[in-house]
């Protein structure tokens, strides 16, 4: 079946099979490789992506379900200038990452921000939870997340 | 290109070749037998089979210990073994394909228990004697036993293993993820009966590898050479993360005996301890798992009379060999279990123990060499105690468990400490046997470039190269390149294990800065300069009678991890984590901090709850949708000191963590629950049973 | 896996129409339940899939004085999202400690009623709110309680053709709300449980107590409940001793030790909150 929806801004369309998972639709077809195949089983969360703004495993999501929704990925949502502040968040952390879901927390992290502007680490720990990462040094990730949100509320509301 | 926060990576998976076709891996479902026959469909235009019969070169896959077929040609030793590759463009069809492919196996009686081995299955024996144990024993005022298991524990790397072959010019270029780019060279040369020049391999990012990533590679990229070799096309072989969780190696499982000689203050005389390590089926790193656990079966404690026996057991199960603080970790865990149950015997505070018992300087050590360095243990001991307040929590929680009723007392809380070391360097038997290496260049415009097929898959450590270069040539760090490695443009550097990489490449990195800052004002620019490895002089090693000075240095650390267990639902909850290191010279605190926090947490995964278990000799599947790691939201808080013995060496540390946490953290849940619990990870309702039988 | 279609119709009577002609096909909603236990490559679907996340008129909520209406193709999440001051608190603090965040934007309120292996967690707090659930066919509706949407054996209560469209939680305030989870939190495994209790109390009497619990079992005891009913307030160590034996008892064959060790405490605990110790 052919499915229609908007992929990081643009009205896309994909051929698509009712087996199909969203991951690899996005990774495949559209070559946006920013979330990756782990674990096919909603349990890494290295697979995530924006779907009508919430964060959500893409393996999980049967390409069909996309129709008519709004999806960004990484590689779209870094263009933005709400980019920027977790960019800035995760720089004065200083945490260092791999990168295989580093996209995934980004992500997660701007979902967090977008509803709760100023969380507290038990919020943050909590929305980033759905990502099991070998990566993870948990106080760096918090941190970067809270300076995340010092960020943006510095470019939002001048501090 | 992007950064790595924007997507910006190359995994197997992210790298796009035209024309790239699939493969899948046919496997034996059945532990033990031979091979009666192998039933294939029919292949559409455009797929191919690959199975034994089809190597062109040698179906031999050599690792440090043991060789294993590439593909299973007669015989089978575990549920899970590749028998075929089905490659093809279509993964829907190479799925299909699969499900109406069969291997008809002749079973044979698979063995599948360790502990009650029978002789065939020994892999590799080992001993080691120290003094006059047996006259200690009968001079001891007491003697404490006590068993130790560990249990398997899943990698769980960044990205599943995986290889893409594309051939060409009649050769093979191999994008891997690998710890070992040259042994991936090596076993696909051999495997396509080439000279291994005709093979290139190139690292894609690896990750976090918990040293998941050293020999299992050359595999999955043999089979995808092999492949491709037969389709004329490139292939990516990348397993599913259940597959890879089902069917590669894992953390080896060991038991641990320990029989420990006191006397009258409960200081140690003597010791007996003997080793069972299931290195599963064909046990690819048997000795190097072995040799340090017979190094580190009295942990860090001195014991000048001492017998150790240990034995490599295989089974018919997948391959199981190293993981961060391979060997090691299991030795100390159960050596400072031990000591902990000695410390509780004698009535004694468990830091106070310790320092009469630890290692010190010219301490002789059980493979008969001698602690070359100071032993910082009071140093830590003391600040770790002082961090987490240890003896008064540990005294009040004995307590505590002493007097309380029900649940409306509260959790119930233990505390518990554990010191270690990370031996770095190993002399051992395999990892430097060979001439391994490292290339620098430093071109007319200053510009420096290193060349090593290290593959760290860490930030900090290529970080920690170029500061350390950049230093002594003054060079700035950005103009220092680290060359991509491929195996064609850069040198053989051997393995890269965690605790290998930062001493060997380390050191061979300094050795060719400080060549070419020689040369450098006598010769003009570009100076290229090659170091080789040798073991330090000063070190003596018997590989074959595990006697000498094991490892170039060591690494020390102690852990204090304080538990909680809630008295209503009775499920253990880890309150902090406590590690104080002693790493020599640290380039940057925060880094190393961050290293050692993920450490932690996965050391507490490691004995709290990633629980592996073999059902006649395979992972069940549904093991796969329980096994998790520690979340966000469940991950302990981690304090992370530094004490700095030796200013001047920069030391590997990311071993340490689990060499000393899980010790600490049974220490902790036996004293809250008042049982004592010696193997790890905790059985999923070990706490509920144990509690209810209260 | 040729021949398999998906049909995504965006209103009832749509869906009724498809459904009528493909009456065995899936309904899918979340997705969250079918896919959590296919970690291949590709989903295997029955040959016919019906979607509804596009219906609207089952995906929103509403709000009388007496009750609160959630369409049964809301995400977890959305109803988290109407807040603390609209959901009532067992099932808000159920809400919280549902799965991981990403599953909770996919996963559906009706999904999670309609599993059949076993009772997940939205159960536990529906079923002790007493709440209702809307059935829809082509031709009109009925309203049947939890217990008859899934039975205790998992059979579902609902026939071909018939869709879930609604759950109606009656706006009773509870003095004692208490949600708790063991085992592991983000990710259904048989060590999984979860308990609810609320209480209401008048005139220092315990006057509707009520308490369930699903792990491997779902389980609730109105017989026991009813015993401790109209008991006067603060419990004595008697009347808790009794409830406990009676939960204990009924408990004896249906679960594994651990999980029937914790619910037994954590039904002490519940009732410690309505003796003299209490914990208001
Ligand atoms: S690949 Fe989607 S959660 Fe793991
Ligand atoms: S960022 Fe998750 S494994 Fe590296």
């Amino acid at each position: 079946m052919i499915i229609g929806f908007i992929l990081n801004g643009d009205d896309v369309s994909a051929r698509v099979e009712p087996g199909d998972r969203l991951v690899d639709v996005l990774r495949e077809q559209f070559r946006l490789i920013g979330a990756k195949a782990g674990c096919y089983a909603g349990r890494c969360g290295s697979c995530t992506i924006l779907l009508d703004s919430r964060a959500v495993p893409s393996c999980m999501v049967p390409a069909f379900a996309a129709r008519n929704t709004e999806i960004i990925t990484i590689e779209g949502f870094s263009q933005t200038v709400d980019y920027l502040d977790i960019e800035r968040g995760f720089q004065r952390a200083g945490i260092e990452t791999c990168g295989y879901c580093t996209a995934a927390k980004v992500l997660t992290a701007h979902a967090l921000l977008d509803k709760n502007p100023d969380p507290d680490d038990e919020a943050i720990r909590a929305a980033l939870s759905g990502i099991q990462c070998r990566c993870n040094e948990p106080s760096g990730l918090v941190a970067a997340v809270r300076e995340a949100a010092v960020a943006r509320q510095r470019r939002i509301y001048g501090r | 290109m992007a950064g790595r926060l924007s997507g910006g990576t190359r995994f197997i998976d992210d790298i796009a070749v035209p024309g790239l076709a699939l493969a899948l891996v046919l496997r034996a479902d059945s532990p033990r037998g031979r091979i009666k026959s192998l039933r294939l469909p029919d292949l559409p235009p455009g797929y191919a089979v690959v199975t034994a019969a089809d190597i062109g070169g040698t179906n031999r896959l050599s690792a440090l210990d043991a060789s294993l077929p590439l593909l299973a040609d007669t015989e089978v030793r575990y549920s899970g073994e590749p028998v075929a590759i089905i490659a093809g463009p279509d993964p829907v069809v190479l799925q299909k394909l699969l499900a109406f492919s069969w291997v008809e196996i002749e079973e044979a009686v698979p063995a599948l228990d360790f502990e009650n081995y029978m002789n065939d299955q020994v892999a590799r024996r080992r001993s080691l004697s120290l003094g006059d144990p047996k006259t200690a024993f009968t001079q001891a005022s007491s003697v404490i036993e006590g068993t130790y298991r560990t249990g398997p524990q899943a990698h769980c790397y960044s990205e599943p293993q995986g290889a893409i072959a594309v051939p060409g010019s009649g050769g093979m270029i191999v994008h891997s993820s690998t710890q070992w780019p040259y042994h991936v060279r090596d076993t696909v040369a051999s495997a396509l009966g080439i000279d291994a020049k005709l093979v290139v391999v190139k690292t894609a990012d690896i990750g976090m590898h918990m040293d998941g990533k050293l020999w299992y590679p050359s595999l999955v990229a043999a089979h995808a050479a092999l492949a491709a070799a037969k389709l004329g096309k490139p292939v990516k072989l990348l397993l599913t993360r259940e597959e890879d969780f089902r069917f590669t190696p894992k953390r080896a499982p060991s038991v641990i005996r320990h029989r420990t000689a006191l006397d009258q203050n409960g200081d140690i005389l003597a010791a007996e301890v003997k080793i069972l390590v299931n290195v599963g089926a064909y046990g690819p790193l048997a000795s190097e798992i072995l040799d340090r656990m017979c190094i580190g079966a009295m942990g860090a404690c001195a014991c000048p009379n001492l017998t150790v026996e240990a034995l490599a057991v295989t089974t018919n199960i997948p391959p199981l060999d190293a993981f961060n603080g391979m060997g090691l970790s299991q030795a100390f865990f159960a050596a400072e279990s031990q000591a902990s149950r000695i410390a509780g015997f004698a009535r004694r505070n468990p830091t106070e123990w310790k320092l009469r018992n630890l290692l010190s300087k010219n301490a002789i050590l059980a493979t008969g060499g001698s602690m070359k360095e100071d032993v910082p243990a009071e140093k830590i001991l003391q600040q770790i105690a002082s961090a987490s307040d240890f003896d008064r929590k540990y005294a009040a929680y004995e307590l505590l468990k002493n007097t309380r009723k029900d649940f409306s007392d509260g959790p119930l809380r233990g505390i518990g400490v554990a010191f270690c070391y990370q031996g770095n360097g190993f002399s051992g038997s395999g990892e430097e046997r060979e001439n391994y290496s490292v290339e620098l260049t430093l071109d007319k415009d200053s510009k420096l470039s290193i060349r090593t097929s290290a593959n760290s898959g860490s930030a900090m450590t290529v970080r920690i190269w170029k500061e350390l270069a950049g230093s002594i040539l003054s060079v700035p760090v950005d103009q220092i390149s680290l060359e991509p490695v491929s195996t064609d443009l850069v040198p053989n550097s051997g393995p890269s294990t965690l605790s290998r990489n930062i001493v060997v490449i380390t050191r061979l990195i300094e050795r060719c800065c400080h060549a070419i800052q020689k040369q450098r004002f006598r010769d003009p620019l570009p100076i290229t300069v090659k170091r080789v490895n040798k073991l330090p002089s000063a070190l003596h090693w018997n590989a074959a009678r595990l006697s000498g000075d094991p490892f170039a240095q060591y690494s020390w650390a102690g852990a204090v991890v304080e538990v909680e267990i809630d008295a209503v639902t009775m499920e253990s909850r880890v309150r902090h984590v406590w590690l104080c290191v002693d790493g020599g010279r640290i380039l940057s605190r925060d880094r190393a901090r961050q290293m050692l926090e993920a450490g932690c947490v996965h050391a507490v995964g490691w004995a709290s709850r990633e629980f592996v278990s073999f059902v006649d000799g395979k992972i069940p599947r549904d093991l796969f949708y329980r096994y998790h790691e520690l979340a966000l939201d469940e991950a302990p808080p981690v304090s992370v000191e530094f004490v700095e013995n030796d200013k001047d060496q920069i030391k590997g540390l990311g071993d340490l963590p689990y060499n000393c946490v899980p010790a600490a953290y049974c220490a902790a849940v036996s004293q809250a629950t008042g049982g004592s619990f010696e193997h790890i990870p905790l059985p999923e309702d070990a706490l509920p049973i144990h509690m209810e039988e209260e | 896996m040729a021949g398999e279609s998906v049909f995504i119709p965006e209103t009832l009577a749509e869906f009724f129409t498809t459904s009528a002609r493909l009456p065995d096909a899936l309904i899918f909603a979340g997705g969250t339940d079918i896919l959590r236990t296919q970690a291949g490559r590709m989903i295997v679907f029955p040959r016919n899939v019906i979607s509804i996340r596009e219906i609207d008129e089952i995906s929103e909520a509403s709000r009388t004085e007496r009750y609160l209406d959630l369409g049964a193709a809301m995400t977890i999440a959305e109803v988290a999202d109407l807040g603390e001051k609209v959901v009532p608190p067992v099932l808000y603090e159920t809400l919280k400690l549902f799965a991981v965040p990403g599953i909770r934007n996919l996963a559906t309120v009706g999904g999670n009623l309609l599993c059949t292996e076993r009772r997940m967690d939205l159960f536990v707090p529906l079923s002790i709110l007493d709440a209702r659930v809307e059935v829809r066919r082509a031709t009109g509706s009925r309203w049947i309680p939890l217990s008859r949407l899934v039975a205790p054996d998992g059979r579902i209560g609902i026939d071909k053709g018939e869709i879930v469209a609604h759950i109606r939680i009656p706006s009773d305030l509870f003095e004692l709300n208490l949600a708790r989870k063991v085992g592991s939190h983000h990710y259904p495994d048989p060590a999984t449980g979860v308990f609810c209790c609320c209480a209401k109390t008048s005139k220092g009497i315990l006057s509707d107590f009520r308490l369930a619990f699903a792990g491997e079992r779902y389980f609730r005891s109105r017989d026991i409940e009813n015993v401790i009913n109209g008991k006067n307030l603060p419990l004595t160590d008697r009347d808790v001793e009794t409830v406990l034996d009676a939960y204990r008892e009924e408990l004896a064959e249906d679960l594994g030790p651990t999980l029937r060790q914790q619910f037994v405490n954590l039904t002490g605990w519940a009732l410690s909150y309505l003796t003299e110790k209490g914990y208001e």
